[in-house]
């Protein structure tokens, strides 16, 4: 019956035909290392994020008076299970973001980004960006202190830009001049379906990008496929199946032992608009933009930098435009990846830290090293360029 | 492997682990403000002792709820009770909710359920009382609901006795100045509003462990499997 039934659809469908090119005569490298996993873990955490999400929809209320109530009383603690799904959708959504900068830093170590890869690395870019997006709005539903004056925070620094044009996005972001039903509306709106389904998109146009362009090696040298290339299934698939286990192991560790951090204390009180807490500040994936934004001494020259980092990484594949790939063979670009991850580290962990002015300056030490590695691609870049010209072209 | 690569592997995954360590679990620069508990008083904030959840109850109905409601578990300001309205409202606008078996001794009236007020009809409601309580203190006393989660046993603790030594200036009264089992007992009753029964943590704490082990099996499991494919293929 069963063997009927899959005749019947595989008639209609070519589907192992289609799982046969697509997957088994499909060949990657080899030698694909660890960190090549954060790929599918992405798409795993993402999918995750996707299920718990449609659970919490269902209970969650998008209105100022019921909103807290929703999260904290009925989704905790009423609705069964409920607590598991919100744990999950909260854990899940630093998971998410953490495997995306592995991913991110993987593909900038790997050269991942250069001819032909560029557009991969735009969509992906445009992922994270979105991403961002979708956790900025999320993090204002559950309508909690830390909910509220954490999007306060971040709708008022678009106000950098001077004169009517900051205040306008400030405003339009805000949904009025203060914080309200209006700006939940449409921040739920966004973040339940207007974002995600954009996301699915780019998403999809991402992974089709992948497979035009080939997926790169962490030699960074061409490889013959049909000799040195082996099946992507079982050959991946099983290794990374592996790999998403333990991954979700490690997550739902978290989720049932260590939510502290995932549901922040002072998130368990309802927002107050006429109380500020004694420490605001954004969470820890955009930590290390509120870091250079807060060291600069001037609103709007800190707004234009913590864009610049952005812009920057977007433009990676132009900026490095050495014919080699992968740190793997470019020691100066090793060294220089070592400083970028230690600025990136250190901005992170500087924004944990209350504002001072001893702050500020490590602030902006951290800021120069993590433009020292932009500023130094092109130069590296034009090394290795000579030096490959020098051996006759060969890489 | 050669050697450079080991050292390579070592420092990128202690890099990233040491990372999300002070990110996620204890971050060594931020020195947070702690507030003293004695063993003592934890141990009876942490007994889940239906006797010292009630007595803890009853201090906050008694004291704490003349200003502060407490709507997750039924509880309403005095004034608020007062209100020849109160019990119609209830009637009409509350929603039972089913209490936990450490509270539902509290509501036996109802069946073991609290009846919980949607926070835009309580404010709608009684809001001339609430209008009362806030020229009275500058501000609506906070409901105390999720004040557990929210500040944590040792900051109530010390709240509760002597609010003025944490935040000076404030408009909470020291209630319960120089009696700290009676701290203890309120902190151990605010603990049981915001936690599950001792069983049902109990049984989270093994669906965890059952989800985590099954992860880990399954997940060596796939790899055993995968070496004795990639052997038979000639993939290895």
């Amino acid at each position: 019956m069963l063997g009927k039934l899959a005749n019947y659809i595989e008639e209609r469908t070519h589907i192992s035909q289609i799982f046969q090119e697509q997957m088994v005569d499909y060949k990657v490298p080899k030698n694909l290392t660890f960190p090549y996993a954060f790929g599918v873990l992405a798409i795993i955490a993402f999918t995750v994020q996707i299920i718990s999400g449609m659970i919490l929809l269902m209970y969650y209320k998008p209105y100022d008076t019921l909103a807290f109530d929703s999260a904290a009383l009925f989704i905790w603690r009423v609705i069964p299970y409920g607590w598991l799904f919100r744990s999950i959708h909260a854990a899940g959504a630093n998971f998410f973001l953490a495997v995306v900068y592995l991913h991110m830093f993987t593909g900038i170590y790997y050269n991942a980004y250069k001819k032909p890869r560029e557009l991969v690395w735009v969509m992906g870019f445009i992922i994270y960006f979105l991403l961002l997006l979708t956790a900025l709005t999320g993090y204002v539903l559950p309508w909690g202190q830390l909910s509220y004056w954490a999007t306060e925070v971040t709708v008022e620094i678009p106000g950098a830009i001077p004169g009517v044009i900051g205040e306008t996005i400030s405003l339009l972001m805000r949904g009025g001049y203060t914080l309200g039903n209006l700006a939940l509306g449409r921040f739920f709106a966004l973040h339940v379906l207007i974002l995600p389904l954009i996301l699915l998109g780019v998403v999809s146009i991402h992974l089709f990008l992948v497979r035009a362009a080939g997926i790169s090696n962490p030699d960074g040298k061409p490889y013959d496929k049909k000799k040195e290339g082996v099946p992507f299934h079982p050959y991946v698939t099983l290794k990374e199946g592996a790999i998403a286990m333990f991954y979700l192991a490690l997550f739902f560790f978290f989720v049932f032992f260590y939510m502290k951090e995932f549901l922040p204390a002072t998130n368990w009180e309802p927002a107050n608009p006429l109380q500020t807490p004694a420490e605001i500040a954004p969470e820890w994936y955009l930590k290390g933009y509120y870091a250079i934004f807060r060291s600069i001494p001037n609103k709007f020259i800190g707004f234009v930098t913590f864009n610049l980092v952005l812009a920057l990484i977007l433009l990676l594949p132009w900026l490095d435009f050495s014919p080699i790939r992968s740190a793997r063979r470019r020691p100066l670009f090793f060294i220089m990846y070592i400083v970028f991850i230690f600025a990136g580290a250190g901005l992170t962990i500087i924004g944990t830290l209350p504002a001072t002015p001893q702050v500020a300056k490590v602030g902006l030490f951290f800021t120069a090293l993590l433009f020292s590695f932009f500023i130094a691609l092109p130069i590296i870049s034009f090394i290795e360029l000579g030096y490959v010209k020098a051996k006759g072209g060969e890489q | 492997m050669s050697v450079g690569n080991i050292i390579k592997t070592v420092f990128f995954t202690v890099f990233v682990v040491g990372f999300f360590f002070i990110i996620w679990v204890k971050n060594p620069f931020v020195q947070e403000q702690e507030y003293p508990l004695p063993a003592k008083y934890r141990a009876m904030i942490y007994s889940d002792n239906p006797q010292i959840i009630a007595a803890g109850r009853q201090i906050v109905t008694q004291q704490c709820a003349a200003c502060h409601s407490l709507r997750y578990d039924g509880v309403y300001p005095l004034s608020v009770k007062s209100d020849p309205n109160f019990p119609r409202i209830i009637k009409e606008f509350a929603k039972p909710i089913p209490s936990d078996s450490l509270l539902a001794p509290f509501h036996q009236k109802t069946k073991g359920f609290a009846m919980y007020l949607p926070q835009d009809v309580y404010a709608a409601a009684f809001s001339s009382e609430l209008h009362t309580l806030k020229s009275q203190f500058g501000k609506v006393p906070p409901d105390l609901s999720t004040m557990y989660l929210a500040r944590g046993p040792e900051y109530l603790f010390n709240w509760v006795q002597e609010p003025g030594k944490i935040i000076p200036g404030t408009a909470m009264p020291p209630i319960l100045q120089g009696q700290p089992k009676e701290a203890a007992e309120v902190v151990a009753y605010l603990r049981a509003v915001d936690t599950p029964t001792p069983a049902e943590q109990t049984r989270r704490f093994e669906m965890g462990v059952v989800t985590i082990a099954f992860l880990i099996f399954f997940g060596i499991v796939i790899y055993i499997y995968r070496g004795r494919l990639l052997d038979k293929m000639g993939l290895h």
